[in-house]
């Protein structure tokens, strides 16, 4: 009997968690857009694509920058990025001048008008606001 | 006296006189005025075809006492002649006739006791057809008889002959002669017995006039005449040969000439001008003198007076001839002994012959002439005022000391006699601003002339010294000119010291200025009018300037010497159509210093020697071109806070000059060839200096070609070739220096390097902001990469240190480009891989530095590339734990701060790492994983493969899944770790001999580590078909990590062999 409880209460709890599972959360590009900070880390977003010359004069596509002001770094002289969202899934690949591409990837967990939460690979979440 | 013949002489006296009044009373009373007007008028009328009429005719006895005349009162001939001005011929008030007529009678001699005549009209007319009205005696019948000749009678005796108010008029229009005399007296009285003659005349005329020419067209001349005084005596043998003297005082002649309009030709006036001519001897020898002396006078020509009140002021007499000379009028030739002409002060002394024109032969001269001291200055003030309007302005005085010289030869229309003369002046000046822009005194000269007036002769100068003082300079010459009234050819030897500042103002056109003293001794030859053009193409000369205190301002070029040897030739002794040098100098110099200011460039060049040659600089227009060899032994040179000394220095090439033009090299042009030998410079920041051993190099506008550069700086040696362009633009901060450089060295102390060339091109101000700015202490003294150049090295290195690495064989390419330094994939080998390094290097600011690197490692033993590169084990903390050769790529950048920190959130990497045949070294680590994965003991700890992908960011190294194949076992691990040493790793077991799939996770700060088992979530990552989205995903950004990696590799450096 016992055994046959705890089978119940498992399969049970079994159930609810299936049926506790939210619908995946799809966010809106359109707010996506623009400046977004959190610390001293900006990011922001482009509409549209630039050229981005290497150091061999080559050129990639780049639709955004992050910069830091605390390293005294402005965004006259932000760093390129290529970002893309496929429903949650944020990939930010900072293009590096040298030629490398480091990619990030993050879930869009919320994302308003002014705020935005992001959560990487490792379950680390971070919150920006929109400026 | 007895008393008897006392009254026999009185009686005889009274008797005498009683026969005498008889007689008279008897003549008076036979001869009376009726009775002899009679006779004298039908005797006239039978003499004379036309109407004469003797109003009264009376016997004179008292008025031509001692002898019997006439006296006639009115006297009328009339003949009128159609076209004359009157009928009357003449008419005469007054006459009255004292002859000897006897003598006349019986031996034929003329002797007039006495002629006067008073109050004299005469009318004169000759028709076009020559029909006269003084034709009034009846044609000679006698046809037949041969006329005799004339012959003078054997004596004559004027005793007085006087006509007093004669006025009269001659209208020849025949012959195109009219005159006029109203007033005329005269005074004659002479003689003639056995060939010898006396006269004594003496004419007034209140006015005489002449129109000459026919038709009345050209010009009237009135003379009027106060008193001229004829005394006159001789004896003639025949009509060839007589000798005699002759004197003529006039006084007061006034002349007039004046045109058919009326307006005046000439006019003068002399007063109490006294001419004294006396000759003596025969007609072919005659010997005399004349002397003239005209106290004053006027003298107008077309309006223009000649004798000027400055001329009227003179003391002395106005014109003066003194003239003894000899005559032979056979020849018509005279002869001049020290005959002298005065023009109040100024004479000219005269001798030799001159022999007057004759049938087929013009005037012959053979004369000498010379002259008293003459003062220039103030012959020039008695001149006319139209023949010194040239001087206006001017200021001009000499002492003619002498002028003398030969006048030798034929004057005619087209003929002059040749002029040898000398000049010596002295004392002279000259002013005149507007052609010679100096105070010119002490002019003295000894000029002798060659000169031949004549049409197509030749006339010569010889200058046998010339000396002047022109302001503080003096000049001398000597030489000769040539066809001075044609080509004008110098050919001079000139001396000068001169005060080279006061050329300025011949150079205005020239922005230069000169200080400095300079002895000239030049040979010139030119055509003069090329001299006072300063037409350098045309003026030949050669010689020397020696230049003492040599100080030059040319535009913003400033040169010094303290003596300068000039060697000087024009035309150049090279030209080339590049500069068209028109002159040429050797100069040398002990010491030379140029400096431009603007540039802030100085130099110091000693033992100079420079073969120069110089465009046409003084034509306007032209602009300063220099062709050059320059040759110094030594030289200092400084350019802002550069410094450059060097033992030798050889230049050669031109330069152009562009006074448009900002920059230097722009206003210089310059082609150059350049070699210095043993050259140090010295630059700022380094107290080490630059040695140079050779630097050669040619520089063209536009292009500098470094043919050899070779540079000890330190323990560094550095060889250089290649070109450098733009040089001009970049001055101007208009265009990037460009330049290709092939750099080879031994050993180069790349730090030291680096330090040399910060900066360079960053204006210190545009630093110093960027320094305030940012709070950017000043011990904080990063590189700053040069800016506004696009250089280009193509470097071959044996042996370099470089940020505390020692490095081998170092080849490549390093580019720095306006702010950025490339090491374009310079590739090397060590002993530890296969290499390939592009580094590059921004400096925007001073407290925001850009290093990146892209970095290829192949086939490299993974002990030494930790060893090499240490902080690769703190992004791959397991790569320790390898042994073996791996490829590694790594593309690594961050911005650093002045202290060359980096900026973290800056930092981004990205490394991949493939390895085969690897071994797993023993470690604790190690072991704790493998115990916790449960491998046996006996597992060999080998791997097959390795492919790490690892990124850097935000502080974080995160590495990518990758598997390890290992014996029985096959291994996925992945994770990241903060820069902080805090791990989050977790490893997989996806193959083993266990029945169980394990997984551990590893957390915790080093070294202190956590190992627990954890979850498995890898099963399906390598397998394709059973990927899920975030698998695929992950796979995809490991393969471009790994390819935006690999493609940067060099396929040379692939196939590089390691050294050994």
């Amino acid at each position: 009997m016992k055994r046959f409880k705890f089978l119940v209460v498992i399969g049970f709890a079994a159930l609810l968690t299936v049926s506790c599972v939210k619908p995946k959360f799809t966010p809106d590009q359109e707010l996506l857009y623009g400046t977004w900070v959190s610390g001293d880390t900006h990011y922001r977003f482009d509409r549209s694509y630039r050229l981005y010359e290497l150091f061999d004069s080559s050129e990639v596509r780049v639709n955004g920058a992050y910069w830091n002001p605390a390293d005294d770094v402005s965004e006259e002289e932000a760093q390129a990025i290529l970002w893309s969202l496929d429903e949650a899934d944020l990939t930010i690949v900072k293009q590096m001048y040298m030629g490398g591409k480091v990619p990030n990837t993050y879930t869009v967990t919320a994302l308003t008008n002014t705020t935005m939460t992001l959560k990487d690979n490792y379950n680390t979440t971070k919150t920006y606001t929109k400026i | 006296m007895p008393k008897w013949l006392k009254a026999t002489l009185i009686s005889l006296g009274g008797l005498l006189g009683l026969v005498v009044i008889v007689l008279a009373v008897v003549c008076w009373l036979v001869f009376t005025p009726s009775k002899l007007t009679g006779i004298v008028n039908k005797v006239a009328k039978e003499v004379v075809t036309c109407d004469v009429n003797f109003e009264r005719v009376s016997l004179s006895l008292f008025k031509t006492f001692p002898y019997a005349g006439l006296d006639v009162h009115n006297v009328a001939l009339v003949n009128p002649v159609e076209g004359a001005p009157s009928d009357t011929v003449a008419h005469i008030d007054d006459l009255i006739l004292a002859i000897n007529a006897k003598q006349f009678v019986s031996h034929g001699d003329i002797v007039v006791k006495q002629l006067l005549l008073e109050g004299t009209r005469a009318n004169i007319y000759v028709s076009d057809a020559g029909v006269a009205n003084y034709d009034i005696l009846p044609p000679d019948d006698d046809t037949t008889s041969e006329s005799k000749p004339f012959k003078l009678p054997d004596y004559i005796d004027i005793e007085k002959v006087k006509i007093s108010h004669l006025n009269a008029c001659f209208n020849d229009y025949q012959h195109g002669l009219f005159a006029e005399v109203n007033d005329f007296g005269a005074t004659v009285k002479g003689g003639w017995q056995d060939a010898k003659a006396n006269l004594d005349a003496e004419i007034k005329s209140k006015e005489l006039s002449f129109v000459t020419a026919d038709s009345m067209q050209n010009e009237k001349m009135t003379v009027s005449l106060s008193s001229l005084k004829l005394n006159a005596g001789g004896k003639m043998k025949d009509t060839s040969s007589a000798n005699g003297k002759l004197k003529l005082n006039v006084t007061d002649i006034v002349l007039h000439t004046c045109d058919t309009a009326g307006a005046e030709v000439l006019s003068t006036s002399f007063d109490k001008l006294n001419v004294t001519a006396s000759a003596s001897g025969w007609l072919n020898d005659m010997k005399g003198s004349l002397k003239v002396k005209l106290p004053k006078g006027e003298v107008s020509v077309g309006g223009v007076d000649y004798v000027t009140d400055a001329l009227k002021a003179k003391q002395s007499d106005l014109v003066s001839i003194e003239a003894p000379f000899r005559l032979n009028l056979d020849e018509k030739k005279v002869s001049l002994t020290d005959a002298e002409v005065s023009l109040c002060e100024w004479a000219l002394t005269l001798n030799g012959d001159v022999t007057m024109p004759a049938e087929e032969r013009p005037t012959e001269m053979d004369l000498t002439f010379a002259t008293n001291r003459w003062d220039v200055g103030e012959l020039l003030k008695v001149l006319p005022a139209k023949f010194t309007k040239w001087k206006k302005g001017m200021d001009l005085d000499a002492d003619l000391q002498l002028l003398d010289g030969k006048v030798i030869g034929q004057l005619g229309d087209s003929l002059m006699p040749k002029v040898d003369a000398r000049v010596e002046l002295r004392n002279g000046k000259f002013y005149y601003p507007k052609a010679v822009p100096y105070h010119i005194n002490n002019i003295a000269g000894d000029v002798v002339a060659d000169l031949d007036l004549s049409k197509g002769g030749v006339s010569n100068v010889k200058i046998e010294q010339f000396d002047a003082d022109v302001d503080k300079n003096h000049i001398s010459a000597k030489g000769r000119l040539t066809d001075l009234m044609g080509r004008q050819d110098l050919d001079a030897d000139v001396k000068a010291r001169l005060n080279i500042s006061d050329l300025e103002p011949l150079l205005d056109s020239v922005p230069v200025d000169v200080q400095g003293n300079a002895n000239i001794a030049v040979h010139v030859r030119a055509l003069l009018k090329n001299l006072t053009d300063l037409d350098l193409t045309k003026i030949k000369a050669d010689g020397s300037v020696v230049v003492d205190k040599l100080d030059v301002v040319y535009d913003t070029i400033h040169a010094t010497s303290p003596r300068l040897v000039v060697d000087l030739k024009i035309p150049a002794a090279r030209r080339t159509a590049k500069v068209g040098e028109v002159m040429s100098a050797k100069i040398t110099s002990q010491v030379l210093n140029v400096e431009m200011p603007n540039q802030k460039i100085d130099a110091s060049l000693s033992d100079v020697g420079i073969d120069v040659g110089l465009s046409n600089v003084l034509q306007k227009g032209t602009p300063l071109a220099v062709a050059f060899d320059v040759e110094s032994a030594a030289i200092k040179a400084s350019m802002d806070t550069i410094n450059l000394n060097t033992n030798s220095l050889a230049i050669g090439g031109s330069i152009k000059y562009d006074s448009t033009k900002q920059n230097i090299l722009k206003k210089l042009n310059p082609d150059l060839n350049i070699e210095l030998r043993n050259a140090r410079l010295k630059l700022p920041g380094s107290n080490e200096p630059l040695v140079m051993p050779v630097f050669r190099f040619d520089y063209r506008p536009e292009i500098c070609q470094v043919k050899e550069l070779d540079i000890h700086f330190g323990m560094s040696d550095y060889h250089l070739d290649g070109s450098v362009s733009g040089l001009e633009d970049w001055l101007s901060h208009e265009a990037m220096l460009k330049g290709t450089l092939n750099f080879n060295s031994n050993y180069t102390d790349l730090d030291q390097l680096l330090d040399l060339i910060s900066g360079i091109g960053v204006e210190k101000d545009t630093l110093e902001r960027q320094r305030q700015e940012d709070h950017v202490a000043k011990e904080a003294n990063p590189f700053i990469v040069p800016k506004d150049v696009d250089f280009r090295l193509n470097t071959r290195i044996n042996h370099t240190s470089a940020f505390g690495n020692e490095l081998s064989s170092v080849a490549g390419g390093i580019t720095i480009k306006d702010g950025t330094m490339i090491c374009d994939q310079i590739g090397f080998v060590c002993k530890a891989a296969k290499m390939q390094l592009t580094a590059v290097y921004k400096s925007p600011r001073v407290n925001h530095l850009f290093l990146g690197f892209d970095f290829h490692l192949l086939d490299i033993q993974i002990a030494e590339l930790i060893d090499m590169i240490p902080y690769i084990d703190t992004i791959v903390p397991m790569l320790a734990s390898f042994d073996g050769n791996a490829d590694f790529h790594l593309a690594a950048e961050t911005y650093l701060n002045a202290y060359y920190k980096p900026k973290m959130s800056t930092l981004l990497g990205a490394a991949a790492i493939t390895g085969k045949d690897l071994v797993v070294l023993d470690s604790k680590t190690f072991d704790q994983i493998a115990k916790l994965l449960m491998f046996k003991k006996s597992t060999v700890n080998k791997i097959d493969t390795l492919d790490v992908e690892i990124t850097v960011f935000d502080r974080q190294a995160e590495v990518y899944p990758f598997v390890i194949t290992m014996d029985k076992y096959r291994v996925c691990a992945s994770g990241r770790h903060n820069l902080d040493n805090a791990y989050d790793y977790h490893i997989e077991l996806l193959k083993s001999p266990l029945p169980t799939r394990l997984a551990v996770d590893i957390n915790g700060v080093m070294p202190k580590l956590n190992f627990k088992l954890g979850k498995v979530k890898y099963a399906d990552l390598y397998k394709p078909e059973k990927q899920n989205a975030v698998e695929q995903r992950t796979m995809a950004l490991k393969n471009m990590i790994r390819q935006s990696l690999e493609r940067n590799v060099k396929e040379e450096t692939r196939n590089a062999k390691r050294f050994d």
